[in-house]
């Protein structure tokens, strides 16, 4: 009995764990279109790895310890934080692009699409960036 | 005695695990590091395109992003890998500046949530598979 149970609890941590480093996928960098950062806001990103699920691993590895000690490791676990910017890409057209990258507002940025948030390169050769930016693709 | 034996091992494992907790690494402390703490990887090239593949290799892996930011240091990238049945998780920090023109270094440091713990990700995995994703944009880039 004890060792059925302590096989389901085996079963249930290795359901929930993601134990070695990995790449997600094959990696994507494709150009999407160049343009003008037109403003810049930051941003609360919806959770990728809440409390309650460390707690809830403490709690199946450690009993009521394990629960206590994974809910004080950390404070600010679902909350990862990001930036929205506007990027202008000729008069009138706006595009919204929500990014971990940090540029300012006035930046000529290339946007480049990946295997998640798009990430925003910027270009610092003038002859790079179009006057009114433009899509690439 | 089974009794006073179960007391005594639950006992024990409190004062482990005060110990071992008492060394806890979270996003606060591994922010505070000094920025060149790590292991640095080389890059050359433009510094914008190398900053973005760093970003977009972290993003590639199954660890989770939790903040970015602009310092004096250079490009910040905050991030966690999750608690596994192994592990506490860990807590990690990379910070891409430029060197020198067309010279680009990332300083990949990482560390368990629980500084005593055995297994989980360490910071030399964590540079190898950023490097390897680094590596390969930059193969394929025509940027």
């Amino acid at each position: 009995m004890k060792c059925h149970l302590i096989l389901g609890i085996a079963a249930i941590l290795g359901a929930c764990s993601d134990i070695v480093l990995q790449e997600k996928q094959s990696i994507v960098f494709e150009r999407l279109f160049v343009g003008i950062v037109n403003s810049k806001e930051s941003i609360v990103l919806a959770p990728s790895e809440s409390k309650s699920d460390r707690v809830l691993i403490g709690f199946l590895a450690l009993g009521p310890i394990g629960a206590i000690a994974t809910a004080n490791t950390e404070g600010e676990f679902s909350r990862p934080s990001a930036s929205r910017y506007k990027i202008t890409l000729e008069a009138n057209k706006d595009r919204e692009v929500v990014s971990y990258s940090s540029v300012d507002v006035g930046d000529c940025v290339e946007v480049i699409s990946t295997t998640s948030l798009e990430v925003l390169r910027v270009i610092v050769d003038p002859h790079g960036c179009p006057e009114k930016g433009g899509l690439i693709l | 005695m089974d009794v006073h034996l179960n007391k005594y091992a639950n006992h024990l494992l409190l004062v482990v695990l005060v110990y071992a907790l008492s060394g806890c690494s979270n996003l606060e402390s591994i922010s505070q590091a000094p920025p060149e703490k790590g292991i640095p990887l080389y890059f050359s090239g433009d510094h914008e395109l190398i900053k973005s593949a760093v970003l977009a290799a972290m993003q590639n892996l199954n660890i989770h992003i939790k903040d970015s930011y602009q310092s004096d240091d250079g490009f910040n990238i905050l991030f966690t890998k999750a608690i596994t049945a192994v592990s506490w998780g860990e807590v990690g920090r990379v910070v891409v500046l430029e060197s020198e023109p067309s010279k680009t270094v990332a300083y990949v440091h990482s560390q368990g949530r629980v500084k005593a713990q055995l297994f989980g990700v360490k910071e030399h995995q964590f540079a190898r598979m950023i490097d390897n994703g680094v590596t390969k944009i930059l193969a394929d880039s025509n940027l």
